[in-house]
């Protein structure tokens, strides 16, 4: 079937181009089966982007629709067939957890908080709506709120009968339900949010006084990191020039306080006043409006808002007014596309989706159906790919396309990935019931440290990116990589740890709960590894199922061969051989740059 | 010493600063900074007029959120003085009583210090401790007359520009890819660390911009020391021996695509420094201090015995970065500051304490950074993000007892520093604070400081003998 050989990699050399000579080469038996392994490698790389990382079942049915009626239509009904799945939530989902366990969510002798961290990694390993919970992760990480906000962890029972800990999962639920909404339904489920309104202190902002003044927090942060960012942009992510061909700010001081005095008189649902009211992180915040500032606001492109409005009322329009500007688009598609494909999208790919965001196609703006749509299935979400079909013999040669066309994968997008692939579970209810796992990347679910995200859109590890320039295509010109900001000198030894010590043992015994009084819940993880063990006698096949099932083929030929390399030191007869050569393997391919660096 | 790989060094750092000057950093004078390098390659000049003797450590603790300092160093309740009803007048429910405070004397003036920090109040009487007031980024010297008229930081009040402002010190920019301590240590390196992999920048939990450099980044590590690589290395035939092959040759290939040649790189730089960094710092030992189990504790901890170990990782200069969060105190501020407080007292007074054990005590200093001070004026519970703050100084080189730069004189609303709800101008620059400890660290009082201080110039001249403030011996 497939297989690499020395003679399929010396006759590329004689038949290729030069610089296809670090391509992988992948030898079939037929033109059919060639079709077939290109579908399928673009199946792989359409569900890496799309999914938490594809289960081998989910490739196969993929591809085959591909082979019935093309790739892109073959997309495209897929992206159609999840937007039709029900939202899977996951603040019931923890709760649930919590009571399979024998708790209660009020609990006070167990942590009960941490049932969001099962609760958020079962549903990446198996809500069937990948996509949306994609896409909820993606917003998690630009409307971002953390654990660490004032009482979010605490199990008090608050008025409609939920604890406290379970307020920044219903936040998480918001943006799972708007994920298929348009981007100002996400800002305003956002804004009135008591979980953002404790994070960024509007809640219980109150207009100015004699001696106070309106908290500044969320004005700000709704602007640069919410909406549009620090400066102007054009829709092609390039930064709009004064006549001095100086960038524009986006918006001054002056217009942070004036939209300070618009997130004022907001306070806790079942409140009666502007400083009383239990806490409640379960109901949108309600208005006071004598807390409101009722005055005129100069807000964006010349609008002033009137005065004398009321309060919810006032600060829709000012959400409008945000939402309006043109900065909008570029500085939030510029933020997807990183977080679902790469890290430097072209001017172009940028220009494309934003097109798409300013208008759906049907006089809509801000639509995330149509915004995602476009950047799964932009040519630019392919082309990091290159495939090209050799005769005689039958072969594909495989190639990543370099620097401006993949990203760093997420800490917590490849453990699923592994996990989906992998994983299955002992515990109750078949329930993937993990830790945050924090500790061996940091990255974590509800973990950002601030509002500013585990990294910035704009980070370049020090060294070959910052020494070079992007091509014409990047705005700007700098290139990033932001997830490099998690890959310190620790995570860069931890991470690799805990993928050895999971397949090594074949299994992982997460203890859950170890009380003297409360018992002991562990979860236990098995890794099914039969398919690399059944091709472990051949290093060579192991080593090209796992490149392309992983890695989408794009393995150098001399990573390859280190990996063939590696595994042909097992002695050929000992039992334990495959086994070992299986796990290994998959360690190698789990760490390896190759599977790291997604295109 | 490590003179002899200077010169291979220098082509890199010629190539990046080029490319520095095409991607627009104008506040940073490349020109300046490559002749500097020039001269360097053909005469060692700049550093030779450095000093690199014995042995230094600075340690930045960044108190992430921007504290409000005017409750750490507030005016005290004196006789025939209305500095503290004018701090009262300002900060209505945020204002400390005298009960909540310590006096500290500075030049027969009397502050308050918060009364959650003996430790530092017992330092400072000793004359370990400095306070430096109202210290904040600022471009050049700025006063509300001329407000209008100079250049100022990018992102005023905002957390994520100034946390970068201070640690950069190059306030006018946004795109500063290098911090001072970062560019400090690339001059510095060559001479003053030996280590092939573990780098002088020694940060406790997560990358930061102040220690990168060009050419130096930090070294992270946990409060546990440095995390290795399990299983490796192994020349077995076994799954270790295996993972350890193909480790070991996967990241050494040579990566076209940038992205992938920077994971290489980091992974295997990571695997060897984690092997040398422990074998270092295990067995240094600091009885019989105590430190608290509190995070920044636990961090300096890991700092002092980072420190015990710099003869066997071959560095005689080393900067450290600790942080802690929790400091951005738009509610709850009085209650929150009482639980804080005393963790950064403890923890600095138990580093203070194992430096004398390690018989470095006059060789290390440990100073506060923090994104900004807050607004004086109260939102009901809790203060906003303002400007210029006070910060604490410790080690045995600081000429303690004293508040240094320049405590406003009123802090009534509206008072000459007052940009409105109490955001004040800061009276002292982040550069001349940094510039202190860069002069004391031994960089040269020439071009050399200005290649790491962009806008020192501004505020304190070469002809200057003494250091910018004076806090350092």
């Amino acid at each position: 079937m497939v297989r690499s050989t020395a003679v399929s990699v010396a006759m590329g050399f004689l038949l290729c181009l030069p610089s296809l000579l670090t391509a992988g080469t992948f030898e079939v038996a037929s033109r059919s089966e060639l079709s077939a392994l290109m579908v399928r490698l673009r199946a792989t790389q359409f569900l890496q982007h799309a999914t938490f990382g594809p289960t081998d079942a989910e490739i196969t049915a993929l591809a085959d629709r591909m082979l019935q009626i093309g790739v892109l239509p073959a997309a495209d009904e897929w992206i159609e067939q999840q937007f039709a799945l029900p939202a899977t939530h996951h603040e019931s989902l923890a709760e649930a957890m919590v009571i399979a366990d024998g708790f209660t969510p009020t609990q006070t002798d167990v942590s009960v908080s941490r049932y969001r961290y099962q609760a958020w990694w079962h549903n990446a390993v198996k809500a069937p709506d990948q996509l949306r919970q994609r896409m909820a992760w993606a917003l998690m990480q630009i409307v971002v709120v953390g654990q660490s906000g004032n009482n979010f962890n605490d199990p008090d029972v608050g008025p409609t009968g939920k604890a406290r800990w379970q307020g920044i999962s219903n936040y998480y639920d918001m943006l799972v339900d708007k994920s298929f909404s348009d981007y100002r339904d996400v800002l305003g489920g956002v804004t009135f949010h008591p979980i953002m309104g404790v994070w960024l202190s509007h809640l219980r902002n109150r207009k100015a006084t004699s001696t106070t003044f309106p908290d500044e927090n969320y004005a700000r942060e709704v602007l640069q990191l919410f909406s549009m960012g620090l400066y102007q942009l054009n829709p092609d992510g390039t930064h709009v020039l004064n006549s001095n061909g100086q960038s524009i700010p986006t918006y001054s001081n002056t217009q942070i306080e004036t939209f300070a005095r618009l997130f004022t008189g907001l306070n806790y649902a079942g409140s009666t006043t502007i400083s009383n009211g239990t806490i409640n992180y379960e109901e949108p915040m309600i208005m006071y409006q004598a807390f409101h500032d009722t005055n005129p606001k100069q807000v964006f492109g010349g609008v002033t808002l009137p005065g004398g409005v009321a309060g919810v009322q006032d600060i829709h329009a000012g959400l409008d007014n945000i939402f309006a500007q043109s900065s909008v688009g570029p500085f939030i598609c510029h933020k997807l596309i990183q977080r679902f494909v790469r890290s430097n999208p072209s001017k172009g790919y940028i220009r494309r989706v934003v097109s798409r965001f300013n208008d759906n196609g049907s006089g809509k703006r801000g639509d995330l159906k149509a915004v995602i749509k476009e950047i799964l299935l932009d040519q630019e979400a392919w082309d990091g790919i290159r495939m090209v079909r050799l005769a005689n013999p039958w072969r594909l040669e495989v190639s990543g396309e370099g620097t401006e066309r993949c990203r760093l994968q997420e800490p917590v997008l490849a453990y699923a990935h592994f996990l989906r692939r992998y994983g299955s579970t002992d515990f109750a209810n078949g329930w993937f019931a993990l830790p945050n796992l924090a500790s061996n990347w940091s990255q974590y679910a509800y973990g950002s440290p601030t509002v500013f995200n585990f990294y910035t859109p704009n980070y370049q590890p020090s060294g070959d990116l910052t020494e070079t320039s992007g091509s014409q295509n990047i705005p700007g010109g700098d290139l990033y990589a932001p997830e490099f900001q998690l890959l310190d000198a620790v995570y860069a030894n931890r991470s690799p740890n805990r993928y050895r010590s999971d397949i090594f043992n074949g299994k992982t015994e997460h203890t859950l709960l170890n009380s003297a009084t409360r018992g002991v819940i562990k979860c236990t993880i098995s890794y099914d590894l039969s398919k690399e063990i059944a091709l472990a006698p051949n290093p060579s096949a192991l080593a090209a199922y796992l490149d392309q099932t992983l890695c989408c083929g794009t393995m150098r030929e001399a990573e390859r061969q280190a990996l063939v390399n590696a595994l042909s030191v097992a002695p050929q007869n000992n039992a334990s051989t495959p086994t070992n050569r299986a796990q290994a393997a998959l360690l190698c391919v789990l760490t390896s740059p190759a599977f790291t660096i997604v295109e | 010493m490590k003179r002899a790989s200077l010169n291979n060094s220098f082509p890199a750092l010629d190539r990046r600063s080029f490319m520095k000057l095409s991607g627009g950093c104008a506040a940073l004078s490349s020109t300046s900074l490559l002749s500097t390098l020039v001269n360097l390659k053909l005469t060692n000049t700049a550093i030779a007029a450095s000093d690199t003797s014995g042995y230094k450590a600075m340690v930045c603790v960044f108190l992430l959120g921007g504290i409000d300092s005017y409750n750490v160093l507030a005016p005290f309740p004196t006789q025939g003085s209305s500095e503290y009803t004018d701090y009262v007048s300002a900060r209505s429910n945020l204002a400390l009583t005298e009960a909540q405070m310590l006096p500290v004397v500075s030049d027969g003036r009397t502050f308050g210090l918060h009364a959650r920090m003996p430790e530092i109040k017992a330092l400072y009487d000793q004359g370990k401790a400095a306070l430096v007031a109202n210290v904040g980024s600022l471009v050049e010297p700025t006063t509300k007359q001329n407000y209008n008229q100079v250049r100022k930081p990018l992102g005023l009040y905002s957390h994520s520009d100034l946390v970068d402002h201070w640690q950069t010190s190059v306030p006018q920019s946004r795109s500063q890819l290098t911090g001072w301590g970062g560019r400090m240590a690339d001059m510095l390196t060559d001479t003053v660390n030996q280590h092939p992999t573990i780098s002088m920048n020694i940060a406790l939990g997560s990358l930061n911009l102040f220690e990168t450099g060009t050419n130096v980044i930090p070294y992270v590590v946990q409060n546990g020391g440095a995390t290795t690589l399990s299983g490796f290395p192994n020349t077995s035939t076994s799954r270790d021996g295996m993972y350890t092959r193909f480790t070991n040759d996967a990241l050494s290939q040579t990566y076209g695509n940038l992205l992938e040649k920077s994971y290489a790189g980091i992974r295997q730089g990571s695997i060897q420094a984690a092997l040398d960094f422990n074998n270092a710092t295990t067995n240094v030992n600091l009885d019989p201090v105590v430190f608290p189990n509190t995070s920044l504790s636990n961090q300096l901890k890991m700092v002092a015995k980072t420190i015990g170990a710099r003869a066997t990782l071959g560095q005689t200069r080393q900067i450290f970065f600790v942080s802690v969060g929790g400091w951005d105190h738009h509610a709850n501020l009085l209650n929150l500051q009482n639980n804080l407080l005393p963790q950064v007292s403890q923890a600095l007074k138990a580093f203070y304490d194992a430096m004398g054990v390690l018989g470095v005590q006059n060789d290390v200093v440990a100073f506060t950074c923090s994104d900004f001070a807050r607004t004086l004026t109260s939102n009901g519970d809790g203060s906003d993000h303002a400007w210029g703050g006070n910060h604490i100084v410790v080690g045995g080189p600081v000429r303690g007892g004293k508040v240094y730069g320049s405590y406003p004189a009123s802090l009534a609303p509206n008072n000459s520093l007052d940009m409105g709800r109490g955001r004040l101008i800061p009276t002292t620059a982040v550069d001349q604070y940094n510039g202190e400890l860069a002069r004391w660290f031994g960089v040269a009082n020439d071009s050399t400081l200005v290649d790491i201080l962009p806008n020192i110039r501004n505020f304190y001249s070469s002809s200057t003998t003494g250091g910018p403030l004076g806090f350092l011996v």
